[in-house]
């Protein structure tokens, strides 16, 4: 019975119970343990310690990752920011933070933010009610001019009448280093979906991605050096179809 | 993504978990994590990548946190201590509204600085040194931090009646 509590300070048993002493001393300090039950209590209530915070603090237990999380400043909106704000918003689809990243979208570097700056420009714009577009539909052919001019690109609002959409009209948006354009489109029970074009010179063409952020379905893909996101509360196989009647209008 | 954007992503959970258990609010998290991906991204040619990210983050996220307690308790000159009483968690709030354990109580209740070194330490498995780090202090304080912090808790644990059930009461 060598072992008695005088031997062995407080600070000890925190470092026995963090495993931060030396080989030697933790020895001694077992030893003293086995026989003396206060010692033996007092560990293992530590130890309890330590398990209730990593119950009480399960990150599965907090909210997914909020939009706002997306909302890095641009004024240092430099591609890290872009690359993980992207990240943040693939792992809200599993609705747990540290789910891994799904592959198929981190291939490529570049079409992972065009799913985060439409799904955050649908979601600025299509709640307006007195100003949801800059150009509305009725001036079709100035908006059509005007966006290509901007973009430096032919661009047409695709017409969907055939999948049950009516163009609202569109606007001009402020894009990493250019300009970006987003058209608006209503269907018959006021839905709005929204698509974002963006130049995407030198960008290896694309099959439809999808993608959903909270309630919000995104399908991307680039073609013909644009890049496309048509965003809305839809399925992935309703925005999959609008998206290819969209791709068949750009390529007749 | 780069390594370095991979290991921030990696962290992200972790970074999470220590800002809601140090800040003992989860409305208050997204912000403290936002607030330190973004420095840490403007600062990432400071990061030293041999001596792992993750107690370079919880520095950051150390120094982010201890500024937004030092501007909360700035505003109790400024402002009516209402205001104040509003901002802050207190266990009346954690009763009304049912989300916070009698344990998550007690660990709210203990001073910022024990409780920070028993989140690195017990929770995030840092090293002494590790922690000493992040919180800036020597590793002796972070020691005594742990030793009165588990004193407390445990104290608690074994069911002594608690502030909380006096608070209830207002």
């Amino acid at each position: 019975m060598n072992g008695n509590k005088t031997e062995i300070t407080d600070i000890e048993l925190q470092q026995f119970v963090d495993g931060e002493l030396s080989e030697a001393r933790r020895l001694i300090v077992a030893n003293c343990l086995a026989n003396d039950e206060a010692l033996r209590e007092k560990i293992a209530s530590y130890q309890e310690i330590n398990r209730k915070l990593a119950d009480a603090f399960d990150v599965r237990r907090l909210q997914p990752v909020q939009n706002r999380l997306l909302l890095i400043d641009p004024g240092r909106g430099r591609k890290a920011i872009r690359n993980i704000a992207a990240s943040l918003l693939l792992m809200g689809i599993g609705g747990i933070l540290g789910f891994s990243l799904n592959n198929q979208l981190s291939s490529s570097d570049y079409e992972r933010p065009i799913a985060v700056d439409a799904a955050f420009a649908h979601t600025v714009y299509v709640p307006e009610v007195l100003h949801p577009v800059e150009v509305n539909a009725k001036q079709r052919d100035h908006l059509n001019a005007w966006l290509s001019k901007r973009l430096d690109k032919p661009i047409t609002a695709p017409d969907l009448r055939n999948e049950g959409y009516l163009l609202i009209g569109g606007r001009l948006l402020p894009d990493e280093h250019r300009a970006a354009a987003q058209f608006m489109y209503e269907d018959s029970t006021g839905e709005r979906m929204t698509i974002f074009i963006r130049q995407a010179v030198n960008t290896p063409e694309t099959a439809f991605l999808h993608t959903e952020n909270n309630e919000l379905g995104i399908v991307y893909w680039v073609d013909n050096g644009l890049a496309y996101a048509l965003t809305a509360t839809a399925s992935k196989a309703h925005l999959n179809q609008t998206a290819k009647a969209v791709y068949r209008l750009f390529n007749p | 993504m780069n390594r370095f954007e991979s290991l921030l992503v990696e962290e992200i959970p972790s970074l999470r978990r220590y800002a809601w258990a140090l800040s003992g609010d989860s409305n208050q998290v997204d912000d403290l994590v936002q607030e330190c991906l973004t420095r840490a991204i403007s600062r990432r040619k400071l990061w030293i990548s041999q001596k792992g990210i993750r107690p370079w983050l919880f520095t950051i996220l150390h120094n982010i946190f201890i500024n937004t307690i030092r501007r909360a308790s700035d505003a109790v000159d400024n402002s009516s201590l209402e205001d104040y009483e509003n901002s802050a968690i207190s266990a009346a709030d954690a009763d009304s509204m049912c989300v916070l354990s009698d344990f998550e109580q007690s660990l709210n209740q203990l001073p910022v600085d024990q409780r920070e070194s028993l989140l690195l330490v017990g929770m995030e498995q840092l090293s002494y040194k590790e922690a000493a780090k992040v919180a800036g202090v020597p590793v002796g304080t972070i020691m005594s931090r742990l030793s009165r912090a588990r004193e407390q808790l445990s104290k608690n644990l074994d069911g002594e009646p608690q502030v909380s059930h006096i608070r209830r009461i207002k």
